[in-house]
């Protein structure tokens, strides 16, 4: 009786959970509306769909002034870089690069849903979540410093622009990337339901899968760190600019180990409902893996059918 | 424990998560009301863009690399504006008693570039004729739909948003408070616009009032931010 009661409670907390997420994606990467062409601009921008309620408004303009107030700090202190190179303002631009990470991966994109789902989906350690955040907030950032280098210094033409049009074909790319990760763990799941080896719940994830997930969610720019890294480069402050790269990384990579612990305790937890009662814990094991798979592959295809 | 963990992620990752990253850009906005013998002619405006904005739009149309904007430049700023913007209707929302008022084209833009900043002026073409009987309204606000840019009303010749106007800018001996906000947005000018709502042109035939105030039917970004509004009653004397 209570093992029924239980598995109607888990449903019902991972639907809320799924709901919950679901808030969080919906938000495919920015686009600088100032130089966005014609050719990246369909589709045109929507009105998001998910609302939040009203006691949360002054919260909004607060966040703006706050990073109104991070940015005009970071500039002044690039112009006094160029002055001295690696004097304290150079330290004061590496902090504020680090606390504009963990802050900025906190908003919409930057693949915390993929991160939430992966590990709802598989199981993690400290370890897997520490490699899984740096790994793919390094590439986040690795990816649109390239694209701003190479359009600046190769193309001789805009590493702005070079980013914003390259940044779309990333974008789809790591999109199908997706779907194909998401679909693979799920055949991979059933596949070991089906075997008998459903209830055995590994204790870790397997390297492979978590890599490839990290680097397809990884290679959509991060359009705010480029911004920064584009503003040193016209400075003149290229090294600089480099390694603000580095600890803008760092401070996301601690946004999204978070974000991932956080769903390998839910998942921890959220089995150890079930201890005692192995039909129960293949059950549980099931949904989780193959709910966070599906959520993977739909969401995948859900952001590439909204960026065609 | 399971509930614990809900609350947990419910706190940690539904209010913030949509809203700390952005905005990436900071636009300085003027406005003012345009009207002629016949009416409302449009919505001037002028914005002012922050350094880091500034060196993106730059690097697109500055070709020389000198930091200073020939006129072919100028030609350039304007064609990539015009054309990048109008995804964005221009940032512009109207409504005309009511109405929505598609924001499609603007007309007469300028570009300049002082301190590192861009400044962009331009109308926004709106024209609504004036009736002898009856009052119209026209209400504008001024945003970013996708809140990659934070638009901030400013009156004629001031700044909005410098936080080295808060009189404990940058000062880490400063304990802090919880009024620390209030101090901080009334110093820098934030809040609610307090400034003139300039009317230009010829608006001697017409009976006139003009007011700032939220408007909840604009609310934008998942409905979080509920802009303020330029507003604007008239009819024939």
């Amino acid at each position: 009786m209570s093992g029924t009661h239980l598995t109607a409670r888990g449903v019902g907390l991972f639907i809320i959970l799924a709901a919950l997420f679901l808030c969080v994606t919906d938000a495919p990467a920015a686009r600088n509306p100032f130089i966005s062409s014609q050719q990246n601009q369909s589709p045109p921008p929507k009105r998001p769909l998910t609302g939040y309620p009203a006691f949360l408004h002054p919260l909004m303009q607060k966040v703006a002034v706050i990073q109104a107030a991070i940015k005009q700090r970071m500039v002044r202190l690039a112009k006094e870089i160029r002055k001295e190179p690696f004097a304290r303002a150079f330290w004061g631009f590496m902090l504020l690069s680090f606390t504009y990470g963990v802050v900025h991966a906190l908003g919409p994109g930057h693949g915390k849903i993929y991160t939430c789902s992966y590990f709802l989906s598989r199981p993690g350690t400290l370890k897997n979540a520490l490699l899984f955040g740096n790994l793919t907030m390094l590439m986040h950032v690795l990816s649109g410093s390239i694209l701003i280098l190479f359009g600046a210094l190769v193309l001789r033409t805009s590493g702005a622009m070079t980013l914003e049009n390259s940044g779309v074909v990333l974008e789809r790319v790591s999109y199908g990337l997706l779907i194909a990760v998401g679909l693979f763990i799920a055949v991979k799941v059933i596949y070991e339901m089906r075997s008998g080896h459903g209830h055995e719940c590994p204790q870790r994830a397997d390297i492979k899968s978590l890599v490839m997930t990290s680097l397809a969610v990884g290679m959509v720019p991060c359009p705010g760190a480029a911004l920064i890294l584009l503003f040193s480069l016209t400075l003149g402050i290229l090294a600089a600019g480099l390694w603000a790269m580095l600890f803008i990384a760092a401070g996301m990579a601690i946004t999204t180990t978070a974000f991932a612990l956080s769903a390998i305790g839910f998942r921890k937890s959220f089995l150890s409902l079930a201890t005692g009662n192995d039909r129960m814990v293949t059950g549980v094991h099931g949904l989780l893996s193959l709910g966070g798979a599906v959520c993977i592959a739909l969401l995948g295809l859900i952001l590439l059918m909204g960026s065609l | 424990m399971v509930r614990r963990f809900i609350f947990l992620l419910v706190l940690f990752i539904a209010p913030v998560s949509q809203v700390l990253a952005h905005p990436h850009a900071f636009v300085e906005c003027t406005f003012a009301f345009v009207m002629d013998k016949d009416g409302l002619v449009g919505f001037k405006q002028r914005w002012t863009l922050d350094e880091m904005t500034t060196v993106s739009v730059l690097d697109v149309v500055d070709t020389d690399r000198n930091g200073m904007l020939s006129a072919k430049e100028q030609i350039a700023v304007r064609d990539l504006s015009v054309e990048s913007l109008l995804a964005f209707h221009y940032f512009t929302a109207a409504r005309i008693d009511g109405r929505d008022y598609p924001v499609q084209s603007i007309t007469d833009f300028s570009a300049e570039l002082n301190n590192g900043k861009l400044t962009y002026e331009f109308l926004v073409p709106c024209r609504v004729k004036a009736l002898a009987g009856r009052s119209q309204e026209v209400k504008v606000a001024v945003y970013d739909d996708s809140f990659y840019t934070f638009v901030s009303y400013v009156e004629e010749g001031k700044s909005a948003i410098d936080p080295s106007k808060d009189p404990l800018f940058a000062n880490r001996q400063a304990p802090a408070r919880p009024e620390d906000f209030k101090r901080f947005s009334d110093a820098v000018g934030l809040g609610k616009y307090k400034g003139k709502i300039p009317i230009q042109g010829d608006a001697a035939k017409f009976k006139i009032a003009a007011d700032v105030r939220e408007a909840p039917e604009m609310a934008y970004f998942f409905d979080q931010i509920v802009p303020q509004a330029f507003i604007l009653d008239f009819r024939l004397k």
